[in-house]
């Protein structure tokens, strides 16, 4: 496994009397979203007094008072510690999982998910197609937000169809016959279903069903999804030295939450083929927000 | 070693090069340009199926048959492909166009497709090319934020496309390529022999003719003449054959020029020889009769002379004087047989001749010799007749029995003898005299050559009597063998042609003088008219005759004669060939004419000219050549007395 870790001291001013914390960040692997993280958090750190070093996960560094976990895997290693650990980048369904897996720890620990919460996305799909009445939903085995999804779209009249994928039914076949159910096709996050190889054929597929398609990150848009909410490596940094200030004034992590801030991605291109008129990303942004 | 000509070599070394680098290019360009259009539609279809896999990947997903048959059928518009099946991931068949139906060629490739990395594989033979590609789905990425179960996702293949490509057309421009670029080498080598072998023509045409020209020359054309050539080196050949020609025909000039002198010379030599060949015939022929008429005289005067003397003493000398005439006469006798054989004026009467009688002849002339000196005398003979002349052949036998005598030492032996050969008859003269060394063998026969007689001894004879003997010889066409070895002896024999049954009764001995002279003297009042221009010679056989007891009248020349004799009856006429007014026969046959019973005739001549010869025989009267021996004269008149009077035939 590949893991940096970042090495980071803490001292927030104007608390000068305050004593310096030390962080530790540990990277799931070098590049992309880590990266970004970790370029972030150090951008927004600059003020402070910042003790960088690279030191393998294995090494315990003496004194570290905080470890923060980049992605699933560095979650993974950490967890096998009693280290107060603050997670980053994992999804509410993995961390969940985790937890459940690993022994209760006395040292505090917390996440802040890489996923949005399900009335987030719920609220973009209705703001970007606010006419929508039926939405399929694909999956290989039932994702944990499904019952909350159902009973959102359940108080928005919406219905929401859902389908397995299973030995008797191939992706296509379920594909198609969800696709003929429904309007929107909403994703929820199943790398069974959706993954490099298969996202193209399945929105190929879903367009020539004129049925758009609602990402859950901005790849997909990129891909070729009508829209998606998420949330960026710099708002989740600003929302981790949030946690860590706290932790360090107080000694206790936040809750696992959710992403406060996050934001919305439109493929204009493929909203003008399917001939859908849709609001800005930044409008449905502020829509967004507006609602709690 | 095997030989070629110019024009053949010249040709390969024109044509090996040029066909050593035509055909490197050739094959060259031609695997280079085979390899491009194999790599070409190697590459063609590996874009067809990769186009195909990628344009088949959202139909094969979404189980589109119609959208991947127009896939398909747009691949199969394409040229060159054969057909194109499409397999779902587990391999079964989805659409195809064309006709492949091979399975186990599509596992095959389907096996290398997954070792390969890029999950296409291909396959070819001869005809065909077979390309395998994977349809996999293509890769977006969405994860950006690790989502790790989203990468471990495994890569599945949707299915697979096959295409086969048929290699007809490239086969066929490959073929279409090698034949324009074997014509094109053709081309090149019928070019490049064409000139070779302008170019060597050039060369060789001159050199035949110039071949042909030296054979001219070789054959004695001088005048050849070798035109002129482009080519540098045959022009200076050309020129120097020419030169030589003219130096060989110069030198020729010049050969025949000395040749012509030295012809010149040698026939004017020549003809300076026969002229003093004939000159010395001639002389021989007037020595002989010149020496004649005197001798003649001389014998017949020395013959009355011994008649008359009365003492011992006188008779004695006479004897003497008879005997040196007597040689004197035989050596003239030789001379003129030699002269008159040289001359050829001697033809020889073939006819049947009585060996033994010959013999027995020659016997007793020789045996008073053989006794004098002491020499024993034995004779062979057989009872044979022989086809001969016997004057000749008896005169052949004589010089050869004479010639064994006098080489024979005293209590020597000398034999004669005959035998058999076949169908020829043998006639061997055999001594143990002296005998003759080899390289002498040949020159015995030469005139006047004498082995042991460098004194010249006339009583040894005078050398005249072997030459004679092989004059006769080849004159008679007989053989003539000499065998000698010296101190032993010689032996000298003639072959001559015997005469069988028949021939015997046709043979005729009645020419041959062989009548025994009888003892009775019958000349007596014998009417002898004697006529000679020379007084010597008249009044010597006047004696002779007178002596014999003839009655002699003498006449000078033709008119003489007539004038004095008109009247006068004459049983014998001695008359001399030549006269001042005529010959011997014009007086003949005067006499003839005017008598009744005409006289015998004798002519005397010293000429031995055939014509006289003949001449004389065809009037059936007697020659004598002069000088006449007494005894011959005598045998003569009385021989011919016989015949007159009947006793003889």
């Amino acid at each position: 496994m590949l893991s940096v870790v970042l090495v980071f001291l803490f001292s927030f001013l104007p608390s000068v009397h305050a004593e310096s914390l030390l962080v530790t960040v540990v990277l799931s692997e070098d590049g992309g979203a880590y990266q970004a993280f970790s370029d972030s958090l150090r951008n927004k750190l600059q003020n402070s007094r910042v003790i960088l070093s690279s030191q393998s996960i294995d090494d315990k560094p003496g004194g570290s008072g905080l470890y923060i976990a980049v992605g699933m895997k560095a979650a993974t290693e950490l967890a096998a510690r009693d280290v107060p650990t603050l997670n980053v980048l994992v999804p509410k369904a993995g961390y969940d999982k985790l937890l459940r897996a690993s022994a209760q720890h006395a040292k505090p620990r917390s996440a802040i998910y890489l996923d949005q919460p399900m009335e987030r996305q719920v609220a973009l799909l209705l703001a970007a197609l606010p006419g929508t009445r039926n939405v399929g939903v694909l999956y290989s085995s039932p994702p944990p937000e499904l019952q909350a999804a159902h009973r959102l779209f359940a108080d928005r009249n919406v219905n929401l169809h859902d389908r397995a994928i299973d030995a008797s039914q191939s992706l296509n076949d379920a594909l198609e016959i969800i696709l003929k159910e429904s309007e929107v096709l909403f994703v929820l996050a199943d790398a069974e279903v959706y993954n490099a190889g298969t996202i193209r054929n399945i929105l190929l597929t879903s367009y020539r069903k004129q049925v758009p398609l609602i990402g859950i990150s901005q790849a997909y848009v990129k891909a070729g999804a009508l829209c998606a909410i998420y949330s960026t490596p710099e708002q989740i940094a600003a929302q981790t030295i949030e946690a860590v200030r706290q932790f360090s004034e107080t000694g206790k992590l936040p809750p696992s939450l959710y992403p406060k801030e996050f934001e919305v991605s439109v493929n204009t291109q493929v909203a003008r083929s399917l001939d859908i008129p849709i609001k800005g990303a930044a409008s449905l942004r502020e829509e967004i927000r507006g609602k709690p | 070693m095997k030989r070629h000509g110019i024009e053949r070599q010249t040709l390969a070394v024109a044509v090996i090069p040029i066909l050593i680098l035509a055909l490197l290019l050739e094959s060259y360009f031609t695997y280079t340009r085979f390899a491009d259009l194999d790599r070409a539609l190697f590459e063609r279809a590996k874009l067809i199926v990769r186009q195909l896999a990628s344009s088949s990947e959202y139909p094969v997903f979404s189980g589109n048959q119609v959208l991947l048959q127009q896939q398909i059928d747009t691949a199969f518009s394409q040229q060159d492909v054969n057909s194109i099946i499409v397999l779902d991931a587990d391999s079964k068949l989805i659409a195809g166009a064309g006709g492949m139906r091979n399975s186990g060629e599509r596992e095959r490739l389907e096996n290398l497709a997954s070792k390969a990395k890029d999950f296409s594989a291909f396959q070819e033979d001869r005809n065909v090319l077979r390309l395998y590609q994977s349809i996999v789905a293509t890769q977006i990425k969405l994860d950006e934020l690790g989502n790790s179960s989203a990468e471990n996702a495994p890569n599945k293949a949707l299915g697979s496309v096959i295409v086969e490509i048929g290699k007809g057309r490239l086969n066929r421009e490959k073929i279409e390529m090698l034949g324009l670029n074997l014509f094109l080498l053709l081309l090149v080598l019928m070019t490049t022999m064409l000139i070779a072998m302008r170019v060597s023509r050039r060369i060789t045409r001159p050199v035949l003719q110039m071949n042909n020209a030296i054979r001219r020359i070789g054959e004695g054309h001088l005048d050849t003449y070798i035109a002129g050539n482009r080519v540098l080196e045959l022009d200076e050949l050309a020129s120097g054959i020419n030169d030589m020609v003219r130096l060989l025909r110069q030198d020729r000039n010049t050969l025949q020029q000395r040749i012509d002198d030295a012809t010149q010379e040698l026939r004017k030599k020549k003809e300076e020889a026969e002229k003093a060949n004939s000159d010395k015939s001639r002389f021989l022929a007037a020595a002989s009769h010149d020496l004649r008429q005197p001798m003649h005289a001389l014998g017949l005067f020395v013959g009355e002379l011994h008649n008359r003397l009365e003492t011992p003493e006188q008779r004695k000398i006479a004897g003497k004087v008879e005997e040196s005439v007597e040689a004197l006469s035989s050596l003239l006798d030789s001379l003129l047989d030699i002269s008159k054989l040289d001359a050829g004026i001697v033809i020889p009467q073939i006819q049947g001749v009585d060996v033994e009688i010959m013999i027995q002849r020659l016997v007793q002339d020789f045996n008073p010799v053989a006794l004098r000196k002491n020499i024993t005398l034995r004779v062979r003979s057989l009872n044979e007749m022989v086809l001969s002349d016997p004057v000749l052949l008896e005169r052949i036998l004589l010089n050869l029995l004479s010639n064994a005598i006098r080489y024979t030492p005293p209590n020597g032996t000398v034999l004669l003898a005959c035998r058999r050969w076949g169908d020829n008859l043998r006639i061997e003269v055999r001594d143990n005299g002296i005998g003759i060394p080899p390289d002498e063998q040949q020159n015995v026969f030469r005139e006047f050559v004498q082995l042991a007689n460098s004194a010249r001894d006339r009583s040894k004879g005078l050398g005249l009597g072997l030459a004679i003997v092989d004059r006769l010889a080849r004159l008679l066409h007989h053989t003539l063998d000499l065998h000698s070895v010296p101190n032993r002896g010689s032996t000298f024999a003639v072959t001559v042609p015997r005469v069988f049954g028949v021939e015997d009764l046709l043979a005729e001995p009645g020419n041959v003088p062989v009548a025994v002279m009888p003892k009775s003297d019958r000349l007596e009042n014998l009417r002898v008219l004697v006529v000679d221009d020379d007084m010597l010679v008249r009044t010597s056989t006047a004696g002779i005759l007178e002596s014999w007891g003839c009655q002699v009248s003498v006449g000078e020349s033709l008119e003489a004669v007539w004038n004095e004799y008109a009247e006068s009856h004459f049983d014998l006429v001695i008359c001399d060939y030549r006269l001042p007014d005529g010959n011997g026969l014009q007086l003949a046959d005067r006499i003839k004419e005017h008598c009744e019973v005409p006289p015998a005739f004798i002519l005397i001549s010293g000429d031995t000219s055939p014509e006289i010869l003949q001449a004389v025989n065809e009037r059936d009267h007697h020659l004598l050549h002069k000088p006449v021996r007494p005894a011959k004269l005598r045998s003569l008149m009385l021989f011919m007395l016989k015949r007159r009077d009947g006793t003889l035939p």
